[in-house]
């Protein structure tokens, strides 16, 4: 069974590469005419039967002609394109290409192409997807897989982006156009080419001249309207202050001026005391007291394409945009190839960064879950109040959250469900704060915020 | 990549009235394509068109799916493999419905689901495809031309017709980068390579047809010639036949010993082909009960059912030795001549007849003069060996108990034949030297002799039949079954004397295929299938009109997509808007208000609005509390936000108040 899956597999790449390479060739009206050459063929295999035969060799004849014509394409271009920096998933992005028409002649009814890059996914892969539109679709479709894996190769492509007609373009001339690419996921999307076409005679087959154009644009997670979170955590000292923090950077809270001691860093020396004294003299500044919040993302889930996994990565999305406050900083922890702690806020890191971590944020399919509990004894001195935001409402999780409490750390925990599945769960560690245990359905996450923004969270 | 901004043109006008045309004139429907390709062309000159939804097309392509379905059984079953080309003929008419739908709606074209199902329950915005849309005239219009193909008008006016339209659909498509002369060259080009093309194709249809026509030769059916049998005797290499099944026999009791059916018998023998001298038909009388009989004042000793398969309309059918009379069989005609030789007249495909037969006919039709001829070219042979075998002095008896007994022997069974020998001497040789051959030498060599020692005989040839199919409940017989024999006149007697070796059935079975058990079943299917689609089956036989059972579910299968289905879909969005409307601030109530106006005879006129409604009828006195309900009511009708707590207790303090009092403001109003 798996040598005939393996089989079939091998068969879908072929099938797709051919069908794809079809598409670029053919225009819509060389698709019905080759459609109409392969029946007409069909019907006319006994010559005596019927007429198709003529059909078939007038229809071969035109794609034949339109085929030879397409063998050569003696324009001459120069592609650039020019991208935003960011977009945002699901949400169409413009960007432009200016095509310059280094040849001698004018040209017309040319088709731009930007593609983005095909990455054929392996067996392996393959097995593991899941595809939500599964459920529509018949039986024989779901068994055989070619639709399941078409759509993980447009996922994993990252977008669609619409060809457009370059009407004319005069000789030595430039012309820009505006295309439009529509990301289906987060995460870097990588332009591989442009390819200009243009048609034959007849206008059924495009003869195609392909620029290597290698480009990255990172598109974000997509986010929501979040509750205002205020946890009853105190502000805690930091240790190291902001400078240990922030690696870069200082305290702002000016204590006092002591002599020079060894070891003292030359930028705390005051310059200008240390020049009406003559002795070096450095600033003291006050120990750093401040909230200092953790977002914890569970990323463990075996199917990297889940729907779920994708919402809670756009809710830690939402609070990385609406926490910190003015004066607290945001860490933000979870577990990739290693156990990961980015922190912002008071200066350190924009959200947009955090934002940024978050769109090559990938499931962790390994069984790593214990370095994600080894983070919390870790900061639990210095974190004033914890976010999860959780996958699953299992043992281990709840081993988790039960140790973030025992720390005496104020917890709120997001629960991402899979829309279809009943909210039958029970609320473990969390019994004592239901309030503080909220449960958002993939299909529904945003009325599911709004309500819980209706609670009062803070209060105790 | 998308490449979908270059979207499929629209058709120029009256293509597709001319591609209709086309198909009409090729396939004899022109009065109906006139009406289809009035009714297209017409929407360029009138500019009615009805909104269809999405949900209506779907409905359509179903309806033109089943349509197609229906057709393809019901011409298949009528037609066979001949009939792909009828459903080709129809198959603009079954999807005129949806062409003419689409091109009469508002959009002008149609989701691309309503010719997927696949796609309908797709979310659009995961998959584009369930929301993109087709625009279906061009097919149309090659399907068009293609179907016009099945016409199969033999004219070179067909090449110049697609030429044409195919020159106005490019036309249409045109790049306009290119000049008109160019386009032009081009386009003479390609059609001069087409014709070309096509003269090519018939050539090499001939020529493949002249090389490898013998390779399929023994997958056909073969037709029997009542007056001719061309033997394989002198044929080099292996006799190859095949496993097809082509003859079912049912009997009351099992049989012990193979049965032989009689097809033709021969008088005359030379070089390799048994003929007939002589061969008159007479076509039989039926009788009053529908039967035909064969030998008159014969009581029948038993009786067979018998299936075969008639090549053609008339046909030779395979008979029991000595059968009298033929039953239970809607023929035509039936004809029979003087050597017990049976043509009928019926159908193409399977047939099935009942036979009564008698082993104990006291008198049958003498011989003639032809039952003893044997050609001088093979005289001095037969003679020698007769000679050999002192068949003069014996009996009739006697003479035919020594040929069989000579014959099982001293001679061998086998189908392989690998020396070549002169012309005309391979009887001699398989006589004196190999002793080896296949039935027809025997059977040839027993006439031959037997003839030479006076017994009248004749060649016959039909099948033995001995195989029982278990999945049949009945006997059958292959292709490979086909088998010779003599007939020797004994007694006044036409008597049976098979002298190949009893080894040949065996033998016969090695040449079965590994496939054959699959190859049965199939058999069996399409036999089924055949024998009830027919329209001369017995009532008794129409037990096995089990298939038609299997059209049912399948027929409510279909029935529960277009129907049933659809309707609990539209329950569902119906309880979904109810919903949504309820979210809305259907529960307002003013509401209320409006009825008590409305039942008071201000009724409000279609598409009004409330506010145009409520100063048009000009309420007066309350007119300021009213104003001040509606201004509430829209804001918790329509605002996304709704109303507050307090505005929502006012707006039902004011409808309260104005319901507690609205004897007083409406009969004001009704007095003004």
């Amino acid at each position: 069974m798996l040598i005939f899956r393996r089989l079939l597999f091998k068969n879908f790449k072929f099938v797709y590469k051919l069908s794809q390479r079809l598409r670029y060739r053919f225009t819509s009206a060389g698709a019905l005419i080759a459609s109409g050459m392969l029946a007409s063929g069909i019907f006319g295999v006994d010559i005596r039967q019927s007429m198709a035969f003529q059909i078939f060799t007038i229809m071969a004849s035109l794609l034949l002609a339109s085929f030879l014509y397409s063998l050569s394409f003696r324009g001459q271009f120069k592609i650039t394109r020019e991208l935003p920096q960011f977009g945002t998933v699901h949400q169409t992005m413009r960007y432009r290409i200016t095509v310059h028409n280094l040849g001698k002649f004018a040209q017309n009814d040319l088709l731009l192409i930007d593609d983005l890059e095909t990455y054929f996914p392996k067996h392996e892969e393959f097995g593991k997807s899941r595809d939500p539109q599964d459920k529509n679709r018949n039986r024989f479709d779901r068994v055989i897989g070619y639709p399941r894996l078409v759509a993980l190769i447009r996922k994993l492509r990252g977008g669609t982006i619409q060809a457009q007609a370059v009407e004319n373009i005069a000789a030595n001339d430039f012309m820009e156009l505006n295309f439009e690419l529509l990301p289906s996921r987060r995460g870097y999307v990588h332009f591989s080419s442009t390819r200009i076409s243009r048609p034959d005679p007849f206008g059924l087959v495009r003869a195609i001249k392909k620029y290597e154009q290698k480009d990255k644009l990172l598109i974000l997670p997509k986010t929501y309207r979040t509750p205002k979170v205020e946890l009853k955590g105190l502000r805690k000292y930091q240790q190291g202050g902001m400078t240990q923090v922030s690696v870069i950077g200082d305290s702002q809270e000016f204590m006092s001026l002591r002599d020079y001691r060894p070891g003292d860093p030359l930028r705390a020396i005051h310059w200008r005391s240390y020049a009406k004294t003559g002795t070096p003299v450095v600033k003291e500044f006050h120990d750093e007291f401040f909230v200092r919040q953790g977002l914890i993302l569970d990323t463990f889930q075996e199917d990297k394409n889940n729907v779920v996994f994708e919402e809670a990565v756009s809710v830690a999305a939402s609070f990385c945009l609406t926490l910190p406050g003015q004066d607290a900083l945001l860490d933000l922890m979870f577990i990739g190839d290693q156990a990961y702690r980015f922190t912002s806020g008071r200066g350190l890191g924009q959200s947009e960064n955090m934002l940024e971590v978050l769109a090559c944020t990938e499931a962790c399919n390994n069984d790593s879950f214990s370095k994600l509990h080894e983070l919390i004894p870790e900061y639990s001195n210095e974190t004033s109040g914890m976010i999860c935001v959780l996958l699953d409402w299992d043992k281990k999780r709840q081993e988790l959250i039960e140790s973030i409490i025992r720390a005496s750390i104020p917890v709120v925990v997001f629960l991402i469900i899979d829309g279809e599945n009943e909210p039958n769960i029970e609320h473990g560690p969390m019994e004592n704060h239901p309030e503080r245990f909220i449960i958002l359905p993939s299909d529904n996450i945003q009325s599911s915020l709004d309500e819980a923004s209706n609670l009062s969270l803070a209060k105790e | 990549m998308n490449t979908s901004s270059t979207q499929l043109h629209n058709a120029p006008p009256l293509l597709m009235g001319a591609g209709l045309l086309i198909w009409g004139w090729q396939c004899n429907f022109l009065l109906f394509a006139l009406v289809m390709a009035l009714l297209l062309e017409t929407s360029h000159l009138i500019s009615w068109r009805w909104p269809i939804t999405d949900k209506e097309f779907n409905t359509l392509s179903d309806f033109s799916g089943v349509m197609f379905f229906i057709a393809v059984v019901y011409i298949f079953t009528n037609e066979g493999a001949r009939g792909i080309y009828i459903i080709l003929t129809v198959l603009p008419f079954i999807l005129f419905p949806l062409l003419i739908t689409q091109k009469y709606s508002h959009e002008g074209t149609m989701n691309s689901s309503a010719l997927f199902p696949g796609l309908r329950k797709l979310d659009s915005s995961l998959s584009p495809e369930a929301n993109s849309r087709v625009d279906v005239n061009l097919p149309y219009f090659v399907i068009c031309i293609i179907s016009a193909s099945a016409g199969n008008q033999r004219t070179m006016l067909f090449f110049v017709a697609v030429c044409i339209l195919l020159t106005i659909v490019l036309w249409s498509v045109r790049p306009s980068r290119y000049s008109l002369p160019v386009w032009f060259i081009t386009l003479t080009m390609a059609f001069s390579i087409a014709y070309a093309g096509q003269l090519g194709l018939r050539q090499l249809q001939a020529s493949i047809e002249a090389s490898f026509l013998g390779i399929f030769d023994q997958l056909r059916w073969r037709y029997r010639d009542p007056n001719r049998s061309t033997t394989a005797m002198g044929s080099l290499g292996r006799l190859k036949l095949s496993d097809r099944i082509v003859l079912r026999l049912k009997t009351k009791q099992a049989i012990q010993t193979p049965i032989l059916l009689k097809e033709a018998s021969y008088n005359t023998f030379a070089h390799g082909i048994w003929n007939n001298k002589e061969s008159d038909f007479t076509v039989l009388d039926q009788n009053l009960d529908k039967s035909w009989t064969l030998m008159d004042e014969v009581e029948a000793e038993a009786s067979v059912t018998l299936s075969t398969y008639m090549v053609r309309e008339k046909g030779v059918i395979p008979l029991p030795h000595r059968s009298s009379k033929i039953k239970n069989v809607a023929a035509v005609e039936i004809e029979k001549n003087q050597h017990g030789t049976v043509i009928m007249d019926m159908r193409e495909g399977w047939i099935q007849y009942d036979v009564e037969y008698n082993a104990n006919i006291q008198k049958e039709l003498p011989p003639d003069e032809n039952d003893l001829h044997i050609l001088d070219f093979y005289r001095a042979d037969i003679d020698k060996l007769a000679k050999q075998l002192k068949l003069s002095s014996m009996t009739d008896e006697q003479a035919v108990y020594t040929v069989h007994r000579f014959f099982q022997d001293n001679f061998t069974y086998s189908l392989n034949r690998k020396q070549r020998y002169p012309r005309g001497k391979y009887l001699s040789n398989f006589l004196f030297k190999n002793r080896q051959g296949h039935c027809e030498y025997f059977a040839t060599a027993t006439t031959l002799l037997l003839r030479s020692a006076g017994i009248p005989a004749r060649y016959a040839i039909g099948y033995s039949v001995s195989e029982y199919s278990s999945l049949e409940r009945q006997y059958i017989a292959r292709a490979r079954h086909a088998h010779s024999w003599a007939l020797v006149f004994v007694n006044n007697k036409w008597q049976v004397l098979d002298t190949t070796p009893s080894i040949w059935a065996p033998h016969e079975e090695e040449n079965a295929s590994v496939l054959e058990p699959f190859m049965d079943l199939w058999a069996w299917i399409s036999y089924t299938w055949s024998r009830w689609q027919s329209e001369d089956v017995v009532d008794e036989e129409q037990n096995t009109g089990f298939l038609l059972w299997l059209l049912i579910p399948l027929i409510a299968l279909l029935a529960w997509r277009m129907y049933f289905k659809e309707r609990i879909k539209r329950r569902h969005p119906s309880s979904l808007v109810a919903e949504e409307i309820a979210y809305n601030g259907i529960d307002s109530s003013f509401y209320e208000l409006i009825e008590q106006i409305e039942q008071n005879g201000l009724p409000r006129h279609p598409g009004e609005t409330l506010i145009t409604w409520l100063r048009r009828i000009d309420l007066r006195i309350q007119n300021s509390q009213i104003e001040t309900a509606l201004k509430l009511h829209y804001q918790y009708r329509f605002d996304p936000s709704g109303l507050s707590s307090l505005d929502a207790k006012e707006l039902q303090r004011i409808v309260s108040f104005l319901l507690s009092c609205k004897d007083e403001w409406l009969s004001v109003q009704n007095v003004a």
